[in-house]
């Protein structure tokens, strides 16, 4: 077993949307950054001079010999291997034929290698420790499969040789960080949302639901909304500004052909995010055009100097939310255990970025009252700080490693060496 | 000698002796052990026993499945009642109707969490809980409380199943 010893453990959160990590003991992640990576084919690489795998007596690349090792080269694997950028810096900057791949898909891992080096960047560039001198607490979606599970350890003993590990379901963090054992989690994150329900400290598995529609989804109808009434969004490396005059500016517009759609997209989408966290809001009751066709419009500046008036998009998208969302609440509670039903319905807990939304939490009270069992009491609580909404899984990750109670149960290197990386479900169940 | 339906072996039950880490130097000594048996059912005479327990805050029992006998269990088990087991094997193969109604043992109800799904149920209850794991013809049982953590009782519970279940039982 690994006693705690006084290094501090790292929580590591691998969203949809964005990968958080920190230390253990402090009340917010020190790294966030977007769980993207930019990619590009070997083909558009520029060429090194390095010396070139001699060719066989046939030509035959398949017999081609590495000059340095004399071992064979496969010709596969170097065909496969694609230069990833990851991180804020590395994606801002753009470049020509570099594609915007994500690591999750459906909220589970997708691709290995965008996970892997999303981790490095994570740990060696931003956090700057070393991984073998830290056990590492991840989160992990509460609908994770076994399959993953074990490739998650493997890959964390194998290359980074960590001394200790602990897999904890998003929602059973969620609950820790509101100081609750039992509760209705209500993740509404980037990728999607997720209601799960926790009973002292564990995810009941039948009762998990969730729906597609998350933040990102909203970010592509605020997207489509805006060009649809006609508004460009123009990434910031597509223009130019000059300043004629002082104060005033001139826009020349700046043509990269080779950007990649995936790319002009990623970069669309990130300020179509920030429209729409500065400018929605949620509606109170259930949105109907007529009565918010007067509505005052708020205006909002794009990088490109352009004012923006936005009326009653600002109230419509965030609606798309309340359609699903209640009914998977009133699903996930009834899938459980009818003892515990009441006081599910008077702890329901909202998590995640999509969360911090004004007026989400006295929306979702709203309609869940009328729509509940009369007998019982509808509670939802949420934080009133932003920051602890978005960070909630983070922070419950925080608390739960830094307990004295929890150093016992670590998943150590030498019990994955011993048993194999299937321990992890007896360990972290 | 096999036990008559609905008899317990109480002169066999399991001596609950050592601490949590004295479980698994005692699981590897099972493993050299002869078994007698006549080819029905086990004589547990052969199969480790001492160590399985918590200092007696767990408590641990193998059970057939098919017509319910007990083969083996610890001194302060909880008797189970009439259906709880055959709810329990239902539950192995669809544990939609248990997740929702809970997994009672001896009176008491659990609240279904994760499990492997054919392999092993686990239940919580408060600060305690069970862990049922599955073999060819056994059910082994283990219930914990505190100080004990779930983690420690799955891993006693599903060793004794793996054993059992290499033994081709």
């Amino acid at each position: 077993m690994y006693g705690g010893d006084e290094v501090s453990a790292i929580v590591l959160d691998l969203g949809s949307h964005s990968c958080k990590a920190g230390y253990a003991g402090e009340d917010a992640p020190k790294a966030v950054l977007p769980s993207l990576v930019g990619t590009m084919d070997p083909m558009y690489l520029p060429q090194e001079p390095e010396q070139p795998a001699k060719m066989g007596v046939d030509g035959d690349n398949n017999n081609a010999v590495d000059p340095k090792t004399g071992k064979p080269v496969e010709a596969a694997a170097k065909k496969s291997t694609r230069k990833l950028y990851t991180g804020v810096q590395a994606m801002g900057y753009r470049r020509d034929h570099m594609e915007v791949v994500p690591a999750l898909k459906d909220g589970l891992i997708n691709d290995w290698e965008v996970v892997e080096s999303i981790w490095d960047h994570t740990l060696r560039e931003r956090l700057m420790i070393d991984p073998k001198e830290h056990p590492m607490l991840l989160a992990e979606p509460s609908f994770n499969t076994p399959q993953h599970r074990e490739k998650i350890v493997e890959l964390m003993f194998e290359k980074y040789q960590i001394p200790a590990l602990f897999l904890a379901k998003n929602a059973v963090l969620t609950s820790f960080a509101s100081g609750r054992a039992t509760s209705l989690v209500v993740d509404c994150g980037g990728g999607s949302t997720t209601v799960a329900a926790v009973h002292d400290g564990y995810v009941l598995q039948k009762a998990i639901v969730r729906s597609p529609i998350g933040g990102e989804f909203l970010t592509d109808c605020m997207l489509k909304a805006l060009e649809g009434r006609g508004i460009a969004i123009r990434p910031r490396y597509s223009f130019k500004r000059k300043e004629v005059r002082p104060g005033e500016f001139e826009l020349t517009n700046v043509d990269f052909p080779n950007t990649t759609e995936s790319y002009r997209r990623y970069i669309q989408r990130a300020i179509a995010a920030d429209v729409k966290e500065s400018v929605c809001r949620v509606p109170d009751g259930l949105f109907e055009e007529s009565s918010y066709a007067n509505i005052p419009t708020t205006p909002y500046e794009l990088p490109d100097g352009q004012t923006i008036e936005v009326g009653a998009d600002r109230f419509k998208i965030p609606d798309l939310m309340f359609n699903p969302a209640l009914v998977q609440v009133i699903e996930s509670i009834n899938k459980c255990d009818v003892d515990i039903r009441r006081e599910l319905f008077s702890s329901i807990l909202l998590a995640g970025g999509t969360a911090a939304m004004q007026q989400m939490k006295e929306r979702l009270e709203k309609d869940l009252i009328e729509e509940a069992p009369q007998a019982a009491r509808v509670k939802v609580l949420a934080s009133g700080n932003a920051i602890e909404r978005r960070f909630s899984v983070w922070i419950g990750g925080s608390i739960l490693a830094s307990l004295g109670s929890f150093q016992q149960m670590w998943l150590s290197k030498s019990e994955f060496e011993e048993h194999g990386a299937s321990y992890v479900h007896r360990k972290c169940p | 000698m096999l036990p008559e339906p609905g008899q317990r072996q109480s002169d066999r039950t399991a001596r609950v002796t050592g601490g949590i880490n004295g479980t698994e130097g005692d699981l590897s000594q099972g493993n050299g052990r002869e078994r007698k048996g006549n080819g029905v059912g086990p004589d547990w005479d052969g199969v480790p026993q001492d160590g399985m327990g918590w200092d007696g805050l767990g408590r641990e029992r193998n059970h057939d499945r098919e017509d319910g006998n007990v083969w083996a269990q610890s001194a302060n088990f909880p008797e189970l009642q009439g259906d709880e087991i055959d709810k329990v094997v239902k539950g192995f193969v669809d544990a939609a109707q248990i997740s929702m109604h809970g997994l009672y043992l001896g009176g008491l109800k659990y609240m279904v969490i994760q499990g492997e799904p054919g392999q092993v149920l686990r239940g919580k209850k408060g600060t305690g809980g069970v862990c049922i794991k599955k073999t060819n013809s056994a059910l082994v049982i283990g219930l914990y409380e505190d100080p004990t953590k779930p983690g420690e009782c799955n891993i006693v519970v599903e060793r004794l199943g793996d054993y059992l279940y290499e033994q081709g039982i």
